[in-house]
């Protein structure tokens, strides 16, 4: 029993790396297609974060399935939460010129073999050119 | 204790330890594994970390808006810098200008893509209008995949 258990704890210690080396590759994209000046990325492309996250071909899931589908045939999901404008100290600011970033927040679910579903969040800020 | 007796309880045992011995050998095995599992793990995310960082570390291209890659195909880069990685015979090594040192063994395979500003176009033919790297490690069959933006993008843009 116990070796099942140390067995169980090294494959959730491998899980974990591999869940936060996805969301870390899901922050990296988000950050690269902020700064992008394709048509439809940049900063104002997190402004409607349906068509950004999900479009067909374009939209973050499909261009992020080289890298996802790996971890995805484990059994993990991402998901990903754009936030509204806010100021740098992460409020909404009555004055809206003061309004630059959005908290972007990467969720990463995967199983665990010791028990109940794990999960990897990140929250990260991202700035208007 | 007669003969019968001791015969009777080797007999008994040996039963008992044929049953038991498969199972204690089965969870050895996995124990095993296990332990060589997570030891490419860490080789693996070691090494994956460390690309990483070089990858986001990439010096600025000549021109604006430009990263400064001097050569790239889909298992090496090499910067302007003089920095870079490669696979050799199974070991990844980081390039630096004073030489070459080894990121981890036991590397089957690396890969590396280089993105433009669409998130989709491969630009390994030009690889300075580079926005993201994919990168693909597998040390003893422990694979990794990421993506790391080269920060160089956020000055200046």
């Amino acid at each position: 029993m116990w070796m099942n258990d140390a067995a169980a704890r090294r494959a959730d210690a491998v899980a974990t790396l591999r869940a936060t080396t996805l969301a870390t590759a899901v922050v990296e994209t988000i950050m690269a297609d902020a700064v992008s000046n394709a048509p439809g990325l940049g900063f104002a492309a997190l402004g409607n974060s349906i068509t950004y996250i999900d479009a067909p071909a374009a939209g973050l899931r499909s261009r992020l399935a080289p890298v996802s589908g790996l971890y995805e045939s484990m059994g993990m999901t991402h998901g990903v939460v754009v936030g509204p404008l806010v100021d740098a100290t992460g409020s909404v600011n009555a004055n809206l010129d003061a309004n630059l970033f959005r908290i972007v927040t990467v969720r990463v679910d995967y199983p665990s073999a010791e028990g109940p579903a794990l999960t990897v969040t990140v929250p990260f800020m991202v700035a208007s050119p | 204790m007669t003969l019968v007796e001791m015969v009777a309880a080797i007999v008994v045992l040996s039963i008992v330890g044929a049953m038991v011995l498969p199972i204690m050998a089965g969870a050895t095995d996995a124990y095993a594994e296990s332990v060589a599992v997570r030891r490419a793990s860490e080789r693996a995310g070691y090494a994956m970390e460390r690309a990483i960082r070089l990858l986001r570390d990439a010096p600025a291209g000549t021109a604006a808006g430009e990263v400064g890659i001097a050569s790239a195909t889909a298992a090496s880069v090499a910067f302007t810098d003089g920095r870079g990685l490669v696979l050799r015979g199974g070991t990844l090594m980081l390039v630096t200008p004073a030489g070459e040192t080894p990121l981890a063994s036991g590397v089957r395979s690396l890969t590396l893509g280089f993105i433009g500003a669409d998130g989709i176009t491969s630009v390994v033919a030009t690889p300075r209008l580079t926005y993201r790297f994919l990168i693909g490690i597998d040390v003893d069959g422990l694979e990794l995949r990421g993506v790391a933006m080269p920060r160089v993008r956020l000055v200046g843009r």
